[in-house]
């Protein structure tokens, strides 16, 4: 104890150790300087290289787009990486005639090659870069790869490789990695929605209502997102068995948001007074894509919901409805006694008169 | 016995510098993993940007008091952002100047019978305004209440699932909501993210964007770079990946409405609301039991204009210390709560002993090797080791910032910034930082003597290039 207080020693303790310290921080600090000259001198010169090379490139894959060029230059395989980029965001900004000469170009050029080699890179950012050009090329060679990464735990490597299957051959992946895509649960519904939008919606549709039938708790509400996102015709039969036999309110409404089935009206009445207001939201919606007249009694008592959304949809449902004009709109205010209930009327009125 | 004091001083203070150092050296070994990891994931995006409806729509809420002259060229940058659905709903916070007029004259505002509804409890709602010309703006205009009490409101008018808190001086990227809303389409228990925020005094800006980054031309402004470049890359970055953010700006952030609604909207009675709430979520989230992430995206998505001038500039510290006191007082449940985790046992701490308090150990420190050396207690070898530690280890931390800067988005284009940038990084330590800490005890002491926090008119320059 008496040691540990004896400030001289700790003193001189600390002193010592601060002076190798304060060398040690110097250094670093210098070192830091030269690695922040050293990158910047050479984000500069790569960029000077950069531009003159896609100076070059640039004009050739513009002039592509109508016709494909009899004779290109030598890649430099210093900027492939730049030149791959440059390819894949022309390619996504274009479509039609001019993604097969972009194509014929690049297959010209090797890029499937490299692009196959980019994936086994231990960079994320290389990797995805082979990956999407493979798909935007359309390379059949690479299918078990691009599948493996599919199915590998890295979500956006492994969503790139999904999309890059579904440009190869769309019916093909749908079919085979449709597992894959419903356990997915780290895959953002939105990319995915994007991704199937570039397949056959009909088969899409068709494979998604088929899953429905197997799926387990946790992978449904996922399946129906997607079929919403594809605006699938054919699930108004799902839709129904699952209002029916499911006790899920979430899974009531996924349903009820896009159901669009005259024949579905009974189920979707008795979800007008459900207990939760999510559902009896969605009940507000679909009445208004299905509702008949004996309906409107029906959406005049949700204008007095307790909750602000249900009272907005069952007035934006009134007001959609085929059979029924302003003046009827207004006189259904008028009779309503609730302030709720005329005052949401008023917004939604508002609204249409703005829409018109 | 009283140079067994400067003794004992002399150790402990520098003891306190090299954890208080260690701490942000840790932080800064995080954000470099955190910077790599984001850089290779994000930095191509090659994926399709077609939108398809399951984007979440975004309300975006901008607070405005007395902004007559700015709040249009605000307003019509926002409305060219690219997102494909989102609503801009501005509060004007009863200004006595002429921004609802110019408001209602500009965007062709006619009153709308709203069906307004009260979840938070604000001052009252005087009208709602929407727009004939852009239908997704609308303007409620009320009685003062502060900027929170004008999120409140806005929260309440807003239609869609998540909002955005943006401040009606900040200047936004195009693509500022897309990169911002990436953390809620990648992990659905996101609540709250946040954007770096950077300096756009000395920047070019063309119809409300940011076209060229530059630096400023004025000394304090340039610290101020720095300064941010270290707060931002480290301090937040640092954090986020242990679900340990404690902080999103009020500049710029976006917020799962249900989840901030569930916890009772913003404070009225704070001046550091964006930081307080933060705080809150993270207390009340974890006192549910409910899983959730709040995340910090590292891009350059949000510029605002810094103080030139040091009257506005220690105002503007002295709200933001007074804002951390807060926030972490009224939620001083959190601290090394049985369910606290990271945040409670860590972050909270932290932030507590080296942010909240550092600034009176520090100076305190100087003091005390002052006195001592003045008065033969402390040899000058010892005085100048301690003034090398506490400005050596800050130089270095800076120095960093500027090198992960590089690493990362490099920003300022002309070469000779970055070595500008980078001796900005050292001298900012030698006076600057030292100002501020003595800024920030000024706001402990005010506190002590219960003075009311004020709120802060930034005097504004507009010291950027508008083309």
């Amino acid at each position: 104890m008496e040691s540990f207080l004896d400030f001289n020693i700790t003193s001189k303790i600390t002193l010592d150790a601060s002076i190798s310290l304060m060398k040690y921080v110097a250094g670093v600090v210098l070192l830091v300087l030269i690695s922040v000259i050293f990158m910047r001198l050479k984000l500069v010169y790569h960029d000077i290289k950069r531009k003159k090379f896609l100076n070059i490139w640039r004009p050739i894959l513009m002039e592509s787009i109508a016709h494909t060029p009899n004779k290109l230059p030598r890649l430099n395989k210093t900027y492939l990486q730049d030149f791959i980029a440059e390819w894949n965001s022309l390619y996504e900004k274009l479509g039609g005639i001019s993604h097969d000469n972009l194509i014929s170009i690049a297959a010209r050029l090797d890029i499937h090659r490299h692009s196959a080699i980019m994936l086994i890179s231990s960079h994320p950012r290389i990797q995805l870069t082979g990956i999407v050009t493979l798909g935007n090329m359309r390379v059949k060679s690479s299918w078990e790869l691009l599948a493996s990464i599919a199915q590998s735990d890295q979500t956006i490597l492994s969503m790139a490789a999904y999309r890059a299957l579904i440009l190869i051959d769309g019916d093909r992946a749908l079919e085979e990695l449709l597992p894959i895509l419903i356990k997915r649960s780290d895959w953002p519904a939105s990319m995915i929605a994007k991704i199937l939008k570039d397949t056959d919606n009909y088969k899409a549709c068709e494979l998604m209502t088929e899953a429905c039938d197997n799926a387990s708790k946790d992978n449904l509400p996922r399946i129906l997102k997607y079929i919403n996102a594809l605006n699938c015709q054919n699930a108004s039969k799902v839709f129904k068995r699952i209002l029916t036999e499911s006790h899920d309110d979430h899974l009531y409404s996924l349903c009820l948001q896009k159901l669009n089935d005259p024949s579905a009206i009974d189920i979707v009445r008795e979800f007008t007074t459900y207990a939760r207001w999510h559902v009896r939201v969605n009940a507000a919606i679909a009445l208004g894509n299905i509702g008949a007249e004996e309906d409107i009694p029906v959406l005049e008592k949700m204008l007095s919901d307790p909750q602000w959304w249900v009272r907005y949809r069952a007035a934006q449902s009134l007001c959609k409805l085929p059979f029924i004009d302003t003046q009827r709109l207004n006189s259904i205010r008028s009779k309503h006694n609730d302030k709720f209930a005329k005052a949401i009327l008023d917004q939604v009125l508002a609204e249409k008169e703005l829409a018109s | 016995m009283i140079s067994d004091f400067f003794q004992f001083s002399q150790v402990f203070f520098t003891i306190y510098f090299i954890a208080l150092h260690g701490a942000y050296l840790i932080l800064n070994a995080l954000s470099i993993i955190s910077i790599r990891r984001y850089m290779e994931e994000h930095s191509v995006n090659n994926l399709p940007k077609v939108y398809t409806g399951l984007e979440i729509p975004i309300s975006m809420l901008v607070p405005a008091y007395n902004e007559e002259v700015t709040i249009v060229d605000s307003i019509l940058a926002l409305l060219q952002m690219n997102y494909p659905e989102f609503e801009i709903i501005v509060i004007n916070d009863g200004s006595t100047d002429n921004t609802m007029n110019v408001l209602i004259e500009h965007f062709n505002l006619t009153i709308f019978p709203e069906a307004y509804r009260d979840r938070l409890k604000t001052k009252d709602v005087k009208n709602i305004y929407i727009s004939k010309q852009y239908r997704n703006l609308r303007v409620v205009d009320k009685e003062n209440g502060g900027k929170a009490d004008s999120l409140n409101t806005g929260i309440n008018i807003s239609r869609f699932p998540l909002f955005c808190a943006v401040d009606a001086d900040s200047i936004l990227q195009v693509n500022s909501l897309e990169q911002i809303v990436q953390p809620f389409l990648e992990d659905p228990k996101t609540v709250a993210a946040g954007g770096t925020v950077r300096i756009a005094n000395g920047c070019s800006i063309n119809k409300g964007f940011v076209t060229e980054a530059n630096l400023p031309k004025h000394p304090l402004a340039i610290f101020q770079v720095a300064e941010y470049l270290r707060a931002f890359l480290f301090g937040r970055l640092g954090w986020s990946p242990l679900n340990a953010l404690l902080i999103i700006s009020g500049a710029f952030g976006l917020f799962h409405k249900e989840t901030v609604v569930s916890v009772g909207g913003y404070r009225t009675d704070t001046i550091g609301e964006d930081m307080e709430l933060i705080v809150r979520l993270h207390r009340v989230l974890r006192k549910r039991k409910k899983a959730y992430k709040i995340t910090f995206v590292p891009d350059p998505i949000c510029w605002t204009e810094a103080p030139e001038d040091l009257k506005t500039l220690r105002n503007q510290r002295i709200r933001w210390q007074r804002g951390l006191s807060e926030s972490l007082l009224r939620n001083r449940e959190l601290l090394f709560d049985r369910n606290g985790g990271v945040v409670g046992w860590v972050a909270m701490p932290y932030m507590l002993i080296f942010e909240w308090f550092g600034p009176f150990v520090e100076l305190l420190g100087i003091t005390t090797i002052i006195l001592g050396f003045t008065f033969g207690y402390i040899s000058a070898e010892v005085a100048i080791i301690f003034f090398l530690i506490a400005i050596g280890f800050g130089v270095l931390l800076s120095t960093v910032a500027v090198l992960l800067e590089e690493m990362s988005f490099h920003i300022y284009s002309k070469p000779w910034y970055v070595i500008i940038l980078f001796f900005a990084a050292i001298v900012e330590n030698i006076g600057y930082r030292q100002l501020n800490s003595i800024w920030r005890i000024t706001a402990m002491f005010q506190e002590l003597k219960g003075h009311k926090p004020q709120w802060g008119h930034m005097k504004r320059n507009a010291s950027w290039n508008d083309s």
